[in-house]
């Protein structure tokens, strides 16, 4: 017993050593990126006939009530060339009749792209006028089904995937397709920042004031964001190692996309398993790559206010995780994947799939130890203690570069205009998150593992009702 | 006359300003694009020059808005904008644009844009 | 392990405080220094704004200290990249008696790469005379995104003198920074076309060749339709793509032949029989019926929508996708 507790506090260790590196390769990276972003550049970009035309692809499902506003601010993007398709995912409201609506749209005849599979297009739609607008009548098959008539349908070679409710910023283009533009053969992949909407006003479907949101179970979700995006994913992106495109807004090459098959349909980790199989062609194309983080904002969404919604979200997120490895087993620990094999696939594996299990039996056999007395009560609060501040550091190390990255991009803040109260908050709740949040989460990721047991029924049918998002 | 600069650059607002201010005109100033719909509303300006990106509200979203009201629907706009693409955007959502000034512009040509503008407006 | 737990823990606490007070002070320095600067910010401005509206006007006196010099920069540096004609040259002129473009001269020199790119990029914007000599000099830089941003900066100047250096310096990097030479060369294009053609036939680089193809292209540069009939010939199938692609925006009916037969070839990649096709139908030249009628029923869809859509613009059956009017960039069109 007291081994097992030595072996999790090992296991700690290496995790913050782990997370600790992927910071200080964050920091590289904003730098680097700062370091290369002229001030004309983005200007430039704007103005350049070079900029790689841009479809963008929003799947829709009962989103009636948004879809005009949203599908108007997507098209008044700032960017050279670019269209917007919306994929209507079998909605049972009247989307697809508000749309037509709207934009003066006429049924036209075309017929289906094979590139990619998904269910049977009932109709597609063109606007009279000359709009670069597309709306696609699906069958409903969920958002990875949508993305795929979008690429089907796309004409451009780039696509940018968003979920129903992101809200885009109005350069989020631009800076998305820098990266493309600096070098348009190597890159095939790029996200953004996604910063949490909740609490801001919003009106017209355009983030008008961004706010930190007043509950708490949104606050803590900040936390994590901002430890994901800074603590993790630029530290990987430094590497080539990078794994996760957030699925609110991510940028990617049509043509590798197409010769990857496109997004499965049959894994709630439809994102994360597409840019892991993107790795995989990539390096069977033995071709110089890169899929890039661009550390700068580009997109708004909204996060789960109540805790039911966001255990539904962590389980489905944990399946997704667990999916996407057992799809690609040989890929874990595989030389031949340089940074996505030795090193982003195991600490995903380690650290976030069997993390819960190690963390959570951790505290349990330690508790249980404690009280039996095969572990000095004093032994066990340093290391409960020890655990906490661990998560802690690395909260506030994350906030602590998001902070610096605001002041070198001399950008928008994650949430809100730097104020002391806010900053205050963020910096509370971080310390709060780890005092029962954190471990919450932790259960509820171990509760995906069972819904994965279960053959993932209930992600099925979660995924026709969250076709867009949670919510 | 007066005349309102929705511009969210304040460098680019100051140049703008300045020059319409030498050429005889009565300026107002918003940042974003809340404030220009706002100020459009409240002091109902003879016309708006309108930038097509600004913070809060993108132009094309501030032009639908004040085309919704009554009062600022007939506001003739001259909009700043980086692309020739936008005037079919703006075409194909069913909202009109009395002159276009593409960027890089130069403030003399904007100013003799925004008479034009004015003189067609008051023959008509 | 109990007194070592006790020390990591410590060790912890430390850490974390050094942190919330490093979060702390950035957010502090960060501040003051802002608001210095946007105290002056307005004023200069509006200094700028008024020396810029009225021709008589005087020039404004030159900064006194290093912060009204950053400020005045940046006004300026904002107002450039929106402004063209006379008050652009004359913001230019500005920057010169007020001893700002020296100052940036003065970083080609620094030791910082960053500086030195920043400069470049600042003087490539400022476009004055007194930079010339000292952006020459810095084409041979040690930094390669410095050398090439000096090359862009003289691309603006147009400095004839230093054209081939500026052609050179740009095709050396091709393969590493293909989009900081895309933008030279769309400079070049601007500037002295007949370098693009010299710059293409001259090269062995196959990065370079996709990039002029692709500015060709876009920019319709029809001086160049030879050098872009030749390449579409190429084994490189990017570049033969992209010269398809160049040659129907510019609507040379002198290729009709050689696309169609690049159509016609089953053994070519597919992107660059869809390029081939699409430009056919941009063209619209008749001769290319009977070849894109056989290509509309091929086993290859993409080739085969692509066709048909070209049919459609010229005027036959009803097209099997969207009719590509405008099109896209094709880095690889599915």
């Amino acid at each position: 017993m007291h081994a097992y507790v030595v072996f999790v506090f090992v296991y700690f260790l290496v995790f913050a050593a782990v997370h600790a590196a992927l910071l200080v390769l964050a920091l590289v990276d904003i730098r680097r990126y700062r370091s290369r972003l002229l001030h004309s550049s983005l200007r430039r970009t704007v103005r350049s006939p070079l900029a790689p035309p841009i479809s963008v692809i929003a799947p829709a499902y009962n989103e009636s009530v948004g879809i005009v506003d949203s599908v108007r601010s997507l098209l008044a993007l700032e960017y050279p060339t670019h269209e917007v398709i919306v994929v209507n995912d079998g909605s049972t409201d009247s989307t697809i009749e508000t749309l037509v609506e709207a934009f003066d749209l006429q049924e036209v005849e075309r017929p289906t792209p094979p590139f990619v599979e998904h269910k049977t297009v009932r109709a597609v739609y063109e606007p009279k006028a000359r709009l670069s607008l597309l709306v696609i009548d699906k069958e409903n098959g969920g958002k990875a089904d949508s993305l795929n008539a979008g690429i089907n349908f796309s004409r451009y070679p780039l696509f940018c995937a968003i979920d129903a409710d992101s809200m885009l910023d109005q350069d989020a283009l631009v800076k998305s397709a820098m990266p493309f533009v600096e070098d348009p053969e190597r890159t095939v992949a790029s996200g953004g920042i996604v910063r949490v909407a909740n609490g801001s006003r919003i009106e017209h479907g355009r983030m008008i004031e961004p706010r930190l949101p007043r509950r708490a179970i949104p606050m803590f979700q900040i936390v994590e964001y901002l430890r994901a995006f800074f603590g993790a994913r630029a530290g990987w992106s430094a590497v080539n190692g990078l794994l996760i495109i957030s699925g609110a807004f991510g940028l990617f090459r049509k043509d590798v996309v197409v010769e990857a098959g496109g997004y499965r349909t049959d894994t709630v980790g439809e994102d994360i398993e597409l840019v892991l199989r993107l790795h995989r062609i990539m390096r069977r194309r033995k071709q110089p790559y890169r899929i890039v983080y661009v550390p700068d904002p580009v997109c708004w969404t909204e996060a789960p206010e109540s805790t039911r919604v966001l255990r539904r979200q962590r389980r489905r997120w944990h399946q997704g995780s667990c999916e996407t490895l057992l799809l690609h087993p040989g890929m874990i620990g595989n030389p031949r994947y340089r940074a996505v094999g030795l090193l982003s696939l195991p600490v995903l594996l380690v650290f976030e799939v069997l993390g819960p299990v190690v963390e959570l039996s951790g505290y349990a056999v330690a508790t249980v130890a404690a009280l039996t007395g095969a572990l000095n009560p004093s032994t066990f609060a340093i290391f409960l203690l020890v655990a906490i501040l661990y998560g802690l550091l690395l909260s506030i190390g994350s906030i602590a570069l998001e902070d610096a990255s605001l002041i070198w991009l001399d950008g928008v803040r994650l949430t809100t205009r730097p104020r002391w109260r806010a900053l205050g908050r963020i910096l509370g709740y971080a310390v709060l998150e780890n005092l029962g949040y954190r471990q919450l989460v932790l259960v509820w990721r171990v509760e995906g593992f069972w819904q994965l047991a279960r053959g993932g029924g209930w992600g099925a049918m979660e995924r026709r009702g969250l076709a867009a998002t949670p919510q | 006359m007066k005349i309102l600069v929705a511009e969210d650059s304040s460098t680019v607002r100051r140049l703008v300003a300045t020059r319409l201010g030498a050429d005889g005109f009565d300026v107002i100033e918003a940042e974003d694009g809340e404030q220009a719909v706002e100020l459009a509303t409240s002091e109902l300006p003879a016309l708006i020059v309108l930038d097509k990106v600004m913070p809060k509200l993108d132009g094309f979203e501030v032009i639908r808005l004040l085309r919704e009201r009554v009062e600022t629907r007939s506001i003739p706009i001259v909009m700043l904008t980086e692309q020739a693409g936008e005037e079919d955007v703006l075409d194909g959502l069913d909202l009109g644009v009395d002159e276009y000034m593409p960027k890089p512009f130069s403030p003399r040509e904007l100013s003799l844009r925004v008479k034009r503008v004015l003189a067609r407006r008051a023959s008509a | 392990m109990s007194d070592a737990s006790v020390v990591a823990t410590l060790v912890l606490i430390i850490a974390i405080a050094v942190l919330v007070l490093l979060i702390l002070a950035q957010q502090i320095v960060h501040r003051i220094k802002r608001r210095a600067r946007l105290v002056l910010r307005p004023a200069c401005e509006l200094a700028v704004a008024e020396y810029l509206a009225d021709e008589n006007a005087s020039v404004p006196p030159p900064p006194r200290n290093n912060r009204e010099h950053v400020v005045l920069r940046q006004v300026a540096l904002a107002a450039l990249i929106e402004l063209r004609g006379r008050e652009r040259a004359r913001l230019t002129e500005l920057l010169e008696r007020t001893g700002v473009v020296a100052r940036t001269v003065e970083e080609l020199a620094a030791r910082r790469r960053t500086r030195r790119r920043r400069a470049a990029d600042m003087l490539a914007e400022m476009r004055s005379d007194q930079s010339r000599s000292a952006l020459v000099a810095a084409l041979d830089d040690l930094d390669a995104a410095t050398r090439l941003g000096c090359a862009r900066a003289l691309v603006e100047l147009g400095d004839d003198d230093s054209a081939d250096h500026i052609v050179e310096v740009a095709a050396a990097e091709a393969d590493t920074s293909p989009g900081a030479v895309g933008d030279v060369f769309l400079g070049i294009a601007a500037w002295k076309p007949s370098l693009l053609g010299e710059a293409m036939s001259s090269t062995s680089s196959r990065g370079l060749r996709r990039i002029l193809a692709s500015i060709i292209g876009e920019l319709r540069i029809s001086d160049h339709t030879a050098l872009l009939r030749v390449a579409l010939t190429d084994t490189d199938d990017e570049l033969a793509a992209r010269s398809a692609r160049g040659l129907g925006l510019i609507g040379d009916d002198g290729s009709v032949e050689a696309l169609t037969q690049a159509l016609g070839d089953a053994r070519r990649e597919r992107r660059v029989r869809t390029a081939a096709a699409t430009s056919l139908g941009w063209i619209g030249d008749r001769r290319a019926l009977a070849s894109l009628r056989t290509a509309a029923s091929s086993p290859d869809w993409a080739v085969a929508a692509a066709s048909a859509d070209a049919l459609v613009l010229l005027g036959e059956e009803r097209g099997a996708t969207r009719p590509d009017t405008e099109g896209g960039l094709t880095v690889a069109a599915a």
